[in-house]
């Protein structure tokens, strides 16, 4: 492998604004030199965390890092999976329901997403065993051919379309999944199982791009995160001929994620695990922080699909909130399948209003919008493009709901790490730490706080999609005008379901 | 005056004026003199009834409880009442709503799967969270709406 050479781009920490040729891989058409995000943050702005603490890059680099966090995945995994099987049953003195669904949930969607992207990819456990068993490998690149059939995914599901259905479904079980130790036990082992089985037949890590329940949510809102990878300095990329990060080579594994590093203009698809890192041999990656929501306007690559998760996503956050944050007895008992014709009607309920109501109603706006606007752009374009701003929305509500899940919650995890099967172990003398809600006074505040950056991130982003998509600002205004209508009905009703 | 500034005056005055509505409907509705409000309430796996409280600030609030199926909790967010309940047996929580908003009452005795979810709310009136909330949202809302109209219609 030749050396590494440092590109001249690799120098500073800030990095802005980008050449036109960057830009233009970057994807950010129709997007001004000077553009901000709410009048604040420039659109354009990065600060290279690699190149400002070069210990970084070196860390990185380090095969040893990839797996030491897959290894710290598994250390929580493997003691939850046993204590969802054979543990307590009773859910929150269960490892496995206060790890998976207080703990980890709340540092998905309170921390890791908006901040630092799918890093939580990076070390999640579930399809580790694949991996090492498809590079018979933990940590070295070796030599062999790849195990497995290494066949590709099909064509006409390279989308979001598959992980839509597999959250769905799951999404049926939510309250079951959520109390029953067995449940998300039964969950993880067939992810586990279902991961496995899929590295065996399919290239790399198909199993997280186009199948991981997880997956597709990650993805979406993982566009809105502050933290991205891409290439340092494209012409370097550009001259390369090798490109280790899309071929495998003798020396180094190509993306995981099937991704083409040189060109990635989206986190949808990156899992962070700093493989291109590792395998450029022009050392040209970077890992940078930028304001939020850049990729929400990046015009490649958007589809029904994302659209569609949009959509799930927001009306789940509806649903869950209101049966488990909501005071009505009935849908709890729906959810919680305690008739077989309550289960069903709940189940009917959330499919209609995640499939159907939603984008219905969605694109009843963006129709009068278009009509408003007397726009030739095509409805489904329209449409497509502008269900991202009801990412910005999407995922604060999901941050509000998670405040309430983690405060009144939060203290079961002291309790647990003392007693993670329920059998009356004292493992660090906190066995007995009483259920203690804390913050509970300021829930309102940072519910409201989250809900209004939402709101106005959302209408930010959807007249920046609309001027973008339709061209001209005139027509983009009224375009989006009954989708800012839209978005502020949104945001009035999730603040009544949390605080009104 | 500029079509963009208009619009920030417009969106302003819509927050400006329902913050002033809201604070003057919130002083007008608790101005009365406090009074004494008694509920009967159920506890069963895994909802209260009534599963909606409204009272006004500076009741005094008093909670007639009874746990019905197994035993159950009474925690009060933002108040940090907490009361453990024995089935059949009546209990009698009492304070004063001093603190306005919307605040969820919880099982604090696990009492089942749904355990975590057994949860009412308690509305002290007036409600300035959900009505700062509402307002900020109209106001950047409907004004942003409003901006976008002015824009797509302004002569070129």
């Amino acid at each position: 492998m030749s050396a590494p050479e440092k590109c001249a781009a690799c120098a500073g920490g800030l990095r802005t604004p980008a050449s036109p040729a960057e830009r233009a891989v970057r994807g950010l058409n129709g997007i001004p030199d000077d553009a901000k995000f709410l009048g604040l943050m420039p659109v354009h702005w990065r600060y290279d965390l690699t190149a400002r603490f070069p210990w970084l890059r070196k860390v990185l680099r380090s095969r040893w890092s990839a797996f030491l966090l897959q290894m710290l995945g598994m250390l929580l995994f493997v003691p939850a999976l046993l204590a969802g099987w054979i543990g307590s049953p009773v859910g929150n003195t269960n490892l496995i329901i206060v790890l998976v669904w207080i703990f980890w949930w709340s540092l998905l969607m309170l921390v890791l997403v908006p901040f630092a992207s799918r890093i939580w990819c990076a070390m999640c456990p579930l399809p580790s065993l694949g991996e090492w068993l498809q590079r018979r490998s933990f940590i070295v690149r070796r030599l062999t051919a790849p195990l497995g059939l290494g066949k590709k995914w099909p064509a006409p599901l390279r989308n979001m379309w598959p992980v839509n259905i597999i959250f769905l479904f799951l999404a049926l079980f939510s309250g079951i999944l959520t109390t029953r130790p067995w449940a998300t036990a039964l969950m993880l082992t067939a992810i586990v199982v279902a991961a496995l089985a899929t590295s065996v037949i399919f290239e790399k890590r198909t199993f997280c791009r186009y199948l991981c329940p997880v997956g597709g949510f990650l993805g979406l809102y993982s566009n809105f995160a502050m933290m991205e990878i891409r290439h340092n300095d494209y012409a370097t990329c550009r001259s390369h001929g090798t490109k280790e990060c899309v071929t495998d080579t003798a020396d180094a594994y190509a993306c995981p994620w099937l991704e083409a590093p040189t060109t990635m203009s989206r986190n949808t698809y990156c899992g962070m695990c700093f493989e291109c890192f590792r395998t450029c041999s022009m050392d040209n990656m970077s890992l940078r922080l930028r304001p939020p929501g850049v990729d929400l306007l990046v015009d490649k690559h958007r589809g029904l699909d994302e659209s569609w998760k949009a959509f799930i996503m927001l009306g789940a956050a509806a649903i869950y909130s209101s049966t488990m944050m909501g005071p009505w007895g009935i849908l709890k008992a729906w959810a919680n399948a305690r008739t077989l014709s309550g289960y069903l009607t709940y189940i009917a309920i959330l499919l209609t209003i995640v499939l159907a109501v939603v984008p219905a109603v969605f694109g009843g706006f963006v129709w009068l919008g278009r009509k408003l606007s007397g726009t030739e752009t095509p409805f489904r374009k329209l449409f497509t493009n502008l269900s991202y701003s009801l990412v910005p929305m999407g995922l604060l509500a999901w941050i509000a709901f998670s405040f309430a899940i983690l405060l009144p919650n939060g203290s079961y995890i002291i309790r647990i790490i003392s007693d993670p099967f329920g059998w009356g172990w004292n493992l660090f003398g906190t066995a007995a730490f009483p259920w203690t809600p804390f913050g509970l006074r300021w829930l309102p505040y940072l519910q409201v706080g989250a809900l209004l950056f939402g709101l106005a991130y959302s209408l930010d982003v959807g007249f920046k999609v609309a001027r973008q998509t339709v061209g001209d600002a005139k027509s983009a205004a009224l375009a989006m005008a009954p989708v800012a209508l839209l978005l502020t009905g949104v945001a009035a009703a999730f603040t009544w379901l949390f605080v009104g | 005056m500029s079509k963009r500034w208009l619009a920030l005056l417009t969106c302003g005055l819509i927050t400006v004026g329902g913050l002033g509505l809201l604070l003057f409907s919130g002083r007008a509705s608790a101005g009365g003199s406090p009074k004494i409000v008694e509920i009967d309430m159920e506890a069963r796996q895994w909802e209260y009834g009534p599963g909606i409280v409204t009272v006004n600030q500076g009741d005094l609030v008093k909670i007639h409880i009874m746990a019905m199926d197994a035993s159950h909790g009474f925690y009060l967010d933002g108040y940090g009442i907490n009361e453990h309940l024995e089935p059949g047996k009546p209990d009698t929580i009492q304070f004063v709503a001093d603190k306005a908003g919307r605040w969820m009452y919880r099982c604090s005795t696990t009492c089942g799967t749904f355990h975590p979810y057994m949860i009412g709310w308690l509305r002290v009136r007036p409600n300035y969270y959900a009505g700062a909330g509402w307002v900020l949202a109209a106001g950047g809302g409907l004004g942003f709406t409003g901006h976008l109209l002015m824009l797509g219609v302004k002569k070129p």
